[in-house]
Protein backbone atom coordinates (compact mmCIF):
# COMPACT_ATOMS: atom_id res chain seq x y z
CA UNK A 1 0.00 0.00 0.00
CA UNK A 2 1.49 3.34 -1.06
CA UNK A 3 2.04 6.09 1.46
CA UNK A 4 0.85 9.67 0.95
CA UNK A 5 1.16 12.62 3.24
CA UNK A 6 -1.79 14.94 3.85
CA UNK A 7 -0.29 17.74 1.76
CA UNK A 8 0.19 15.41 -1.23
CA UNK A 9 -3.41 14.28 -0.91
CA UNK A 10 -4.59 17.90 -0.79
CA UNK A 11 -2.52 18.95 -3.81
CA UNK A 12 -3.13 15.85 -5.93
CA UNK A 13 -6.63 14.72 -4.93
CA UNK A 14 -7.85 14.12 -8.45
CA UNK A 15 -4.77 12.14 -9.50
CA UNK A 16 -4.86 10.08 -6.32
CA UNK A 17 -8.55 9.25 -6.81
CA UNK A 18 -7.79 8.21 -10.40
CA UNK A 19 -5.23 5.75 -9.01
CA UNK A 20 -7.74 4.47 -6.46
CA UNK A 21 -10.30 3.98 -9.21
CA UNK A 22 -7.74 1.80 -10.99
CA UNK A 23 -7.44 -0.38 -7.88
CA UNK A 24 -4.55 1.16 -5.96
CA UNK A 25 -4.75 1.72 -2.20
CA UNK A 26 -3.04 4.42 -0.14
CA UNK A 27 -2.22 5.09 3.47
CA UNK A 28 -2.46 8.77 4.39
CA UNK A 29 -0.06 10.18 6.97
CA UNK A 30 -0.08 13.45 8.88
CA UNK A 31 3.01 14.51 10.79
CA UNK A 32 4.55 11.16 9.94
CA UNK A 33 1.72 9.09 11.43
CA UNK A 34 -0.69 7.05 9.30
CA UNK A 35 -4.22 8.24 10.09
CA UNK A 36 -6.34 7.00 7.18
CA UNK A 37 -6.59 4.55 4.33
CA UNK A 38 -7.93 5.15 0.86
CA UNK A 39 -9.01 2.07 -1.00
CA UNK A 40 -11.32 1.14 -3.87
CA UNK A 41 -14.95 0.99 -2.79
CA UNK A 42 -15.26 -2.61 -3.95
CA UNK A 43 -12.52 -3.70 -1.55
CA UNK A 44 -14.34 -1.98 1.29
CA UNK A 45 -17.53 -3.99 0.78
CA UNK A 46 -18.18 -6.32 3.71
CA UNK A 47 -17.39 -9.98 3.38
CA UNK A 48 -20.37 -12.18 2.58
CA UNK A 49 -21.78 -14.43 5.29
CA UNK A 50 -20.54 -17.55 3.53
CA UNK A 51 -16.96 -16.26 3.76
CA UNK A 52 -17.37 -15.41 7.45
CA UNK A 53 -19.18 -18.62 8.35
CA UNK A 54 -17.49 -21.24 6.18
CA UNK A 55 -15.52 -22.84 9.05
CA UNK A 56 -18.56 -22.88 11.34
CA UNK A 57 -20.68 -24.57 8.69
CA UNK A 58 -17.92 -27.09 8.03
CA UNK A 59 -17.69 -27.79 11.78
CA UNK A 60 -21.45 -28.17 11.97
CA UNK A 61 -21.24 -31.23 9.69
CA UNK A 62 -19.25 -33.02 12.40
CA UNK A 63 -20.87 -31.52 15.49
CA UNK A 64 -23.67 -33.36 17.23
CA UNK A 65 -25.55 -30.26 18.27
CA UNK A 66 -25.79 -31.42 21.85
CA UNK A 67 -24.58 -28.35 23.75
CA UNK A 68 -27.26 -26.56 25.74
CA UNK A 69 -27.72 -23.01 24.51
CA UNK A 70 -25.88 -20.97 27.17
CA UNK A 71 -28.09 -17.90 26.80
CA UNK A 72 -31.24 -19.88 27.55
CA UNK A 73 -29.52 -21.78 30.36
CA UNK A 74 -28.52 -18.53 32.06
CA UNK A 75 -31.98 -17.02 31.64
CA UNK A 76 -33.62 -20.11 33.10
CA UNK A 77 -31.37 -19.86 36.16
CA UNK A 78 -32.27 -16.19 36.60
CA UNK A 79 -36.00 -16.80 36.21
CA UNK A 80 -36.19 -19.53 38.85
CA UNK B 1 -34.69 -9.58 5.42
CA UNK B 2 -33.07 -7.55 8.16
CA UNK B 3 -33.62 -9.39 11.39
CA UNK B 4 -33.23 -8.67 15.08
CA UNK B 5 -31.91 -11.96 16.39
CA UNK B 6 -31.79 -12.46 20.13
CA UNK B 7 -28.43 -13.51 21.53
CA UNK B 8 -29.79 -17.07 21.93
CA UNK B 9 -30.06 -17.22 18.13
CA UNK B 10 -26.74 -15.51 17.44
CA UNK B 11 -24.84 -17.85 19.76
CA UNK B 12 -26.42 -20.82 17.95
CA UNK B 13 -25.49 -19.21 14.62
CA UNK B 14 -21.81 -19.06 15.55
CA UNK B 15 -21.47 -22.19 17.72
CA UNK B 16 -21.57 -25.33 15.59
CA UNK B 17 -22.42 -27.64 18.50
CA UNK B 18 -25.30 -25.58 19.90
CA UNK B 19 -28.60 -27.44 20.24
CA UNK B 20 -30.21 -24.90 17.89
CA UNK B 21 -27.27 -24.58 15.46
CA UNK B 22 -28.73 -26.57 12.58
CA UNK B 23 -32.23 -25.10 12.68
CA UNK B 24 -30.91 -21.55 13.09
CA UNK B 25 -28.39 -21.96 10.27
CA UNK B 26 -30.95 -23.37 7.85
CA UNK B 27 -33.43 -20.61 8.58
CA UNK B 28 -30.89 -17.78 8.48
CA UNK B 29 -29.40 -18.98 5.20
CA UNK B 30 -32.86 -18.92 3.62
CA UNK B 31 -34.24 -15.75 5.16
CA UNK B 32 -31.75 -13.31 6.64
CA UNK B 33 -29.66 -10.77 4.79
CA UNK B 34 -28.27 -9.08 7.88
CA UNK B 35 -28.64 -8.95 11.63
CA UNK B 36 -29.23 -5.84 13.67
CA UNK B 37 -26.37 -5.34 16.11
CA UNK B 38 -26.05 -3.24 19.25
CA UNK B 39 -23.75 -3.09 22.30
CA UNK B 40 -25.97 -5.32 24.45
CA UNK B 41 -26.12 -8.03 21.80
CA UNK B 42 -22.36 -7.76 21.43
CA UNK B 43 -21.85 -8.14 25.17
CA UNK B 44 -24.20 -11.12 25.50
CA UNK B 45 -22.89 -12.95 22.44
CA UNK B 46 -19.24 -12.39 23.30
CA UNK B 47 -19.80 -13.31 26.95
CA UNK B 48 -21.56 -16.56 26.11
CA UNK B 49 -19.09 -17.57 23.41
CA UNK B 50 -16.18 -16.92 25.80
CA UNK B 51 -17.71 -19.36 28.30
CA UNK B 52 -17.99 -22.24 25.81
CA UNK B 53 -15.81 -25.23 26.53
CA UNK B 54 -16.53 -27.35 23.47
CA UNK B 55 -14.05 -28.12 20.69
CA UNK B 56 -16.00 -25.67 18.51
CA UNK B 57 -15.56 -22.65 20.77
CA UNK B 58 -12.51 -21.25 18.96
CA UNK B 59 -14.19 -21.53 15.56
CA UNK B 60 -17.24 -19.74 16.95
CA UNK B 61 -15.16 -16.94 18.42
CA UNK B 62 -13.15 -16.45 15.23
CA UNK B 63 -16.32 -16.30 13.16
CA UNK B 64 -17.86 -13.74 15.52
CA UNK B 65 -14.76 -11.53 15.32
CA UNK B 66 -14.70 -11.80 11.53
CA UNK B 67 -18.40 -10.89 11.44
CA UNK B 68 -17.77 -7.89 13.70
CA UNK B 69 -15.23 -6.65 11.18
CA UNK B 70 -17.62 -7.04 8.28
CA UNK B 71 -21.30 -7.93 8.65
CA UNK B 72 -22.20 -6.81 12.18
CA UNK B 73 -22.36 -3.04 12.47
CA UNK B 74 -23.98 -0.93 15.16
CA UNK B 75 -27.13 0.86 14.03
CA UNK B 76 -27.76 4.57 14.39
CA UNK B 77 -30.00 4.31 17.44
CA UNK B 78 -27.88 4.91 20.51
CA UNK B 79 -27.93 2.77 23.62
CA UNK B 80 -29.59 5.36 25.84
CA UNK B 81 -32.50 5.62 23.39
CA UNK B 82 -32.82 1.84 23.40
CA UNK B 83 -32.84 1.76 27.20
CA UNK B 84 -35.50 4.49 27.34
CA UNK B 85 -37.62 2.52 24.88
CA UNK B 86 -37.11 -0.58 27.03
CA UNK B 87 -38.39 1.28 30.08
CA UNK B 88 -41.44 2.47 28.16
CA UNK B 89 -42.19 -1.06 26.97
CA UNK B 90 -41.72 -2.39 30.49
CA UNK B 91 -44.15 0.20 31.85
CA UNK B 92 -46.68 -0.98 29.30
CA UNK B 93 -46.32 -4.76 29.51
CA UNK B 94 -44.28 -5.87 32.53
CA UNK B 95 -47.38 -6.89 34.47
CA UNK B 96 -48.80 -8.90 31.60
CA UNK B 97 -45.76 -10.84 30.42
CA UNK B 98 -43.29 -12.39 32.90
CA UNK B 99 -40.20 -11.82 30.75
CA UNK B 100 -37.01 -10.33 32.19
CA UNK B 101 -35.66 -6.81 31.77
CA UNK B 102 -33.21 -7.86 29.04
CA UNK B 103 -35.97 -9.61 27.13
CA UNK B 104 -37.80 -6.29 27.13
CA UNK B 105 -34.58 -4.63 25.96
CA UNK B 106 -34.25 -6.90 22.92
CA UNK B 107 -37.86 -6.50 21.84
CA UNK B 108 -37.77 -2.72 22.36
CA UNK B 109 -34.46 -2.53 20.47
CA UNK B 110 -35.95 -4.53 17.60
CA UNK B 111 -38.84 -2.07 17.37
CA UNK B 112 -36.56 0.99 17.62
CA UNK B 113 -34.18 -0.46 15.02
CA UNK B 114 -37.11 -1.09 12.65
CA UNK B 115 -36.34 -4.77 12.31
CA UNK B 116 -38.57 -6.58 9.87
CA UNK B 117 -38.36 -9.82 11.81
CA UNK B 118 -37.60 -10.89 15.38
CA UNK B 119 -35.92 -14.26 15.95
CA UNK B 120 -35.42 -16.00 19.28
CA UNK B 121 -35.04 -19.42 20.90
CA UNK B 122 -36.67 -18.08 24.07
CA UNK B 123 -40.39 -18.77 24.53
CA UNK B 124 -41.06 -15.93 26.97
CA UNK B 125 -39.27 -13.49 24.72
CA UNK B 126 -41.22 -14.77 21.71
CA UNK B 127 -44.47 -14.19 23.64
CA UNK B 128 -43.38 -10.63 24.37
CA UNK B 129 -42.35 -10.00 20.76
CA UNK B 130 -45.69 -11.37 19.60
CA UNK B 131 -47.54 -9.05 21.99
CA UNK B 132 -45.56 -6.16 20.48
CA UNK B 133 -46.62 -6.85 16.91
CA UNK B 134 -44.04 -9.34 15.66
CA UNK B 135 -46.48 -11.95 14.41
CA UNK B 136 -46.55 -14.73 11.78
CA UNK B 137 -43.80 -14.11 9.22
CA UNK B 138 -42.28 -11.36 11.38
CA UNK B 139 -41.55 -13.68 14.28
CA UNK B 140 -39.34 -16.75 14.22
CA UNK B 141 -39.36 -18.86 17.34
CA UNK B 142 -36.95 -21.79 17.39
CA UNK B 143 -38.26 -24.63 19.52
CA UNK B 144 -35.70 -26.77 21.30
CA UNK B 145 -34.93 -30.01 19.39
CA UNK B 146 -35.57 -31.98 22.60
CA UNK B 147 -38.95 -30.28 22.99
CA UNK B 148 -39.86 -31.10 19.39
CA UNK B 149 -39.01 -34.80 19.92
CA UNK B 150 -41.10 -35.14 23.09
Amino acid sequence: MALLNARQLHNETSAVLDEVAKGKSFEVARNGKVIAKLQPAKEAEPAQWDEVMSEVWEAQKKAKGKTRNPVLAERERRRR
Amino acid sequence: MITYADSSVLVAWFHADDEFARSVTAWVQDNVTDFIWNPVLRLEVRHNLRKLKTGYARTAWNALRAAERSRLRFGRVNLLTLLDATDDLSAEKANAIPAGAWDFFHVAAAIQSRAYCFATCDKLQADLASACGFISSKLKFFRSPTEIKS
